[in-house]
C-alpha cells in the first residue's frame, strides 16, 4: 500500500519536473576524443552494456560521418533534459593520406580514409546550423590556441548557440590546464577525462547550468 | 614560392565567397597569402570547406592562422580597443594561409606567429 501510495505520488509529482529537448553536439579539431566521450555519455545514460557506441582509434579521423543517438535523458536535481547526442567528424584543415600512410595504412585505405575525412568535415561546418548547443572538446595535452579552436567557437558564437568547452585528457601529466583557462577565459570549461570518467559528473552539472 | 599580402581595400567589397576564391585562387599556386584583417567567422568555415572541397593529389588543404594585434590586458585598454574594432570592422590583425603541402604548421600565440615548413 505504501508502495502504491509513494508510487502515485511519484507519478504525480514527476509531471512537475521540467523538461527540456535540445540538440547537442560535439564538435572539435581530430582526435580530441569525442567519440569517446560520447561513449561516456550514452554508457553513463543507457548502461554499460548499450551497442550505441562509437568506435574510436589512435587514427585521426576514426569518425568521418556524422553519427548520432536519440532521446538519451539525463536528469539532475528534479531536471530532466532529453537529447539527441550528435557526434561528429573532426574539423580540420588539411587532410593529406599519406599522413594515414605513415601511420600503417595502405595506400589505397589511406586514400579512401582521407576522401571520407574531407566529406566529413564539410558535413560536420554544414550541421553546426542544425545543432541548439555544442560541447567543443578539446585535447588539454595540445596547444588550445590554434585556428580550428578559435574559428569553431567564432562561428558558436556569431550563430548564438550555446556552448561548453571540454578539456579533454585533463588527467594526463602534460594537459595544460592554465593556458586552456587563459586562451578561452569567457566560456565555461570542465577538465574532464573521457576515458576514466574523471571530471565527468561537472559535465553534466555544467550542461544543465548552460543548456537547460 | 611567394608570399602575397593583400590590403583590407583590396578585399572589403567583395563578398564572402569571391574573398574565398580569391585567397584560395592565390593558394592553390602555392603562394602564402596574409591578409590585412581578420575574415568573419562564416568567411573562415566557407574557407576551410572550400580548401577541402578543392583538395586533390597536388593540394591537400591549408593552414590557416590569425594574429590579433591588440591583446591588450587593462580593462580601459580593452575598452578602447573594443571600440576601436566596433569602428574598424575586421581591420584589425593580420590572417595568413598557407597551401599544407609547403606550411608545415603556423604556431599561434596571441601576440606572435611562428610558419613552420616542409
Amino acid at each position: 500500500m505504501v508502495k502504491l501510495f509513494s508510487s502515485f505520488f511519484g507519478h504525480f509529482f514527476s509531471m512537475f519536473k521540467k523538461k527540456k529537448k535540445i540538440s547537442l553536439g560535439l564538435y572539435g579539431p581530430p582526435n580530441a576524443g569525442k567519440s569517446t566521450l560520447a561513449n561516456k555519455i550514452i554508457e553513463d545514460i543507457l548502461g554499460e552494456n548499450v551497442t550505441e557506441k562509437f568506435a574510436t582509434s589512435p587514427i585521426e579521423h576514426e569518425t568521418r560521418q556524422i553519427q548520432q543517438v536519440s532521446k538519451l535523458n539525463l536528469k539532475y536535481k528534479k531536471k530532466e533534459l532529453e537529447f539527441n547526442l550528435i557526434d561528429t567528424p573532426g574539423i580540420a584543415t588539411k587532410i593529406d593520406f599519406e599522413d594515414f600512410v605513415k601511420k600503417g595504412l595502405s595506400k589505397d585505405d589511406a586514400k579512401q580514409r582521407a576522401k571520407e575525412a574531407t566529406q566529413g568535415v564539410i558535413e560536420s561546418i554544414k550541421w553546426l546550423e542544425g545543432v541548439d548547443a555544442v560541447i567543443v572538446v578539446l585535447d588539454s595535452t595540445e596547444n588550445p590556441y590554434n585556428q580550428v579552436n578559435i574559428t569553431l567557437i567564432g562561428n558558436l558564437v556569431a550563430k548564438k548557440k550555446k556552448l561548453i568547452i571540454a578539456a579533454n585528457k585533463a588527467d594526463l601529466k602534460n594537459a595544460n590546464i592554465e593556458k586552456v583557462k587563459l586562451v578561452f577565459p569567457e566560456y565555461p570549461i570542465v577538465f574532464l577525462s573521457a576515458k576514466t570518467g574523471y571530471g565527468i559528473d561537472s559535465l553534466y552539472e555544467t550542461i544543465f547550468e548552460e543548456f537547460y | 614560392m611567394g608570399v602575397q599580402v593583400l590590403s583590407y581595400d583590396l578585399l572589403k567589397n567583395l563578398n564572402s565567397k569571391e574573398k574565398v576564391e580569391k585567397i584560395l585562387d592565390i593558394v592553390k599556386k602555392k603562394d602564402i597569402v596574409m591578409i590585412e584583417g581578420r575574415l568573419l567567422p562564416e568567411e573562415e568555415t566557407i574557407l576551410i570547406s572550400s580548401a577541402l572541397e578543392s583538395i586533390s593529389g597536388k593540394f591537400t588543404g591549408i593552414e590557416v592562422a590569425f594574429l590579433d594585434s591588440n591583446s591588450s590586458s587593462g580593462i580601459f585598454e580593452k575598452l578602447a580597443t573594443s571600440i576601436l574594432k566596433m569602428l574598424a570592422k575586421n581591420r584589425f590583425g593580420i590572417t595568413v594561409v598557407g597551401p599544407s603541402k609547403i606550411v608545415k604548421e603556423i604556431k599561434m600565440d596571441p601576440k606572435k606567429l611562428e610558419i613552420l615548413f616542409n
